[in-house]
């Protein structure tokens, strides 16, 4: 199987906190992590510095065999590979919904804007958001801000794709539809990594799951293995509290 | 950005045609003077729009004898030497007053003026002075930098007002917050004939003098204006003198 | 009334003036625009070769008297070998003393935005340049147009100040029409009025553009 991203002892800090304390993580093509644990723990931090959203201090990132670090000299070649979703959308409202998606792909990949125009009409298709194509975000709903996030993400073909707690800023009635389409993109084949509470999704859809807890991975393994019989304490309380 | 940077470029250009040696002028064709046209009858903006004035007949008959056209730049009175200095203009024809302060850092033409000094009053008033000493204890208005500012500034007792234009002085006597306004006797008679309820209570000859004044160190310039001056000081009568007599001798 | 008529028949006179006004306001406040944006802009950069000489542009300019500033580029200039003329010494003078103002505006502006629309563009690939000129400014002025309208406002009233190096414009104008007519009230009056008519026309735009832009 082809290794996508490879993670090797990571540590960050912010300023005297140190939020990841040596963090270890393989993934492979068309896999789908779910990443659980405590608010505060780090399992954002690490998200984001996997596209170097935030730097680091040590450890290593391979992303297709190819380090990210601040010397990274092609990291907004490297952005486009990695599609990011956000807890908060980060739409942008000054835009239409189809001015959001081929915003990056015209300014960007330098496709056409014609071309461009044709590919969100597809994948606008695809989360079923067509009809709002000329929509300005503030007229959507949670759900369908972030279904249109997704679909921003996936204009530029990414090959990895990050969700950073996806459905936690919406109302409870709308995380379905956002959670329907995650599920169909995994199922696609695309590889994954998701920070989620979300445990039905990660039973259904994750290939394993990675409990980190105060900056370092403290259990890993398969939604069976987690869910059912985790083996660490503080795994099973925190299973508790949100099950 | 290109655009700007031509822009830029072009203004440093036009900029540069300055600076003003007797054969600069002729070469660039036009004699640029600095006034400061709100000194009528000296110089100040017509109702066509255009600065006239004694001064400014005075600037047109020099640029005439060097055969160049007059171009004239409008400055605030106190901003002329500081234009001269840094070549912005050529000559400075404003009823400027020859001071020994002003003589250090600018040349003089020879004297083209009389700054004789009006003491104006409210005409339905008792106070009427007749001398500068009159007007110790009182307040006074004048014009910023003018010959007036310079006479009554000289005595400790008087109160002394400065405004950037007359009008504003006379503005201040007629609210009352001054007792007088002094100022030069041309501008005083223009004014008080628009508004009779000011009369020049008296004119003083102070001894101070207008001169054209030069970029220090242009002695060219500087002579070819004082033989101008000269020129006109002469009657026809004194010109055919010279013409009979003095080239024959 | 002759204080009334004396400011209607030089009124065309002193509209010139105006007119006058308006463009020096109008290409100061274009420069200042350009310039307070990068300016703005290099306030918030992380890089000290930027940040440093932005902050002391900003510092200095606002911390010196705009009149100063006229002097030194027409009366000072010309020592540094640079010789300009009223007109664009005035432009250049007001232009970039309000760079300096509009680039605390500008550097507000941008505070103003989420800090996940620079991420959210980011994360799409765009560079540092193309996330501020396709997601971050356009947000962040449509948010400062106000303060952009106050800025220009003032500007208008403070190129009266040009007149000191001979820039003929509307309180020059009066001026002139004042040492002719000597009608010095009616005419500072009518003058008051015509800079009242001209911020009060602007604020109006601004307030139209800041509706027609919140719409969209």
């Amino acid at each position: 199987m082809n290794k996508i991203l490879e993670v090797k002892n990571l540590h960050k800090s912010f300023g005297r906190l140190e939020v990841l304390k040596g963090i270890n993580l393989e993934i492979f093509q068309g896999e789908t992590i779910v990443i659980i644990g405590p608010s505060g723990g780090g399992k954002s931090t690490f998200l984001r510095c996997i596209n170097h959203l935030e730097d680091y201090q040590s450890g290593e990132i391979i992303f297709l065999g190819k380090k990210i670090d601040k010397h990274t000299s092609n990291l907004n070649e490297i952005r486009t590979k990695i599609g990011m979703v956000f807890q908060h959308f980060n739409l942008f409202p000054h835009m239409s919904v189809l001015e959001n998606l081929i915003l990056a792909p015209t300014k960007v990949k330098k496709i056409s804007k014609e071309e461009a125009v044709q590919k969100a009409k597809v994948i606008l298709e695809r989360v079923g958001l067509i009809e709002k194509i000329n929509a300005y975000p503030d007229n959507l709903s949670g759900g369908q801000k972030q279904r249109v996030a997704i679909a921003r993400a996936l204009m530029m073909e990414p090959v990895l794709m990050l969700f950073d707690e996806p459905t936690s800023a919406l109302d409870p009635e709308l995380v379905g539809e956002v959670l329907e389409v995650m599920k169909d993109l995994a199922k696609s084949g695309m590889t994954m990594i998701v920070v989620t509470h979300e445990m039905g999704f990660a039973k259904e859809v994750a290939d394993r799951i990675i409990f980190i807890d105060k900056g370092v991975v403290a259990e890993e393994g398969s939604p069976e293995e987690i869910m059912k019989n985790p083996k660490n304490e503080r795994t099973k309380s925190f299973l508790r509290h949100i099950l | 950005m290109k655009k700007w940077v031509a822009l830029f470029v072009v203004i440093l250009i036009i900029g540069t045609i300055f600076s003003g040696t007797l054969a600069e002028i002729k070469a660039r064709g036009k004699l640029i003077i600095g006034t400061e046209p709100t000194f009528p009858p000296f110089e100040y903006v017509s109702e066509n729009n255009e600065i006239v004035g004694f001064d400014i007949d005075i600037a047109q008959r020099i640029a005439d004898e060097l055969g160049v056209k007059l171009e004239i730049q409008n400055l605030p009175f106190d901003s002329l030497i500081p234009a001269l200095m840094s070549d912005k203009i050529d000559l400075i024809v404003a009823g400027m007053t020859i001071t020994e302060k002003r003589a250090k850092v600018i040349d003089f033409s020879i004297p083209y003026f009389n700054a004789n000094q009006a003491i104006v009053v409210r005409g339905d008033e008792d106070f009427k002075p007749v001398k500068l000493d009159d007007l110790k204890g009182k307040k006074v208005a004048v014009q910023l930098g003018t010959t007036g500012d310079l006479v009554v500034s000289d005595i400790k007792e008087i109160k002394v007002t400065r405004f950037q234009k007359f009008t504003d002085a006379f503005l201040e006597l007629e609210n009352k917050r001054v007792d007088a306004v002094v100022l030069d006797e041309a501008v005083a008679n223009a004014y008080v004939k628009t508004f009779p309820k000011f009369i020049i209570s008296a004119v003083i000859d102070t001894g101070e003098k207008y001169g054209i004044g030069v970029k220090k160190g242009n002695k060219e310039l500087l002579d070819f204006v004082n033989s101008v001056l000269s020129n006109m000081f002469k009657s026809p009568y004194d010109l055919l003198v010279e013409k009979w007599f003095e080239e024959t001798k | 009334m002759e204080a009334i008529s004396v400011v209607i028949t030089n009124l065309p006179f002193l509209l010139l003036g105006a007119w006058d006004t308006l463009k020096l306001t109008f290409f100061s406040v274009l420069i200042g625009l350009v310039l307070g944006t990068f300016i703005g802009m290099g306030r918030l950069s992380k890089i000290k070769v930027i940040n440093i000489p932005s902050t002391v542009y900003v510092e200095f300019l606002r911390g010196t008297p705009l009149l100063v500033q006229i002097s030194i580029v027409y009366f000072g200039l010309p020592q540094l070998g640079i010789q300009l003329q009223a007109y664009p010494a005035a432009i250049v003078a007001l232009g970039l003393n309000s760079g300096a103002y509009i680039a605390e505006i500008v550097r507000a502006g941008i505070q103003s935005i989420p800090k996940g629309q620079y991420e959210a563009a980011r994360s799409l690939g765009l560079t540092h340049w193309q996330a501020m000129r396709y997601i971050i400014l356009p947000q962040a002025f449509k948010n400062i147009l106000p303060a952009l309208g106050n800025e220009f406002i003032t500007l208008t009233k403070d190129s009266s100040l040009a007149s000191v190096i001979g820039v003929t414009e509307l309180m020059r104008r009066g001026q002139f029409v004042i040492t002719r007519t000597f009608q010095t009230f009616s005419i500072y009056f009518g003058i008051a009025l015509i800079y009242f008519v001209m911020t009060f026309t602007i604020s109006r735009i601004v307030r139209y553009v800041e509706k027609r832009m919140a719409v969209a």
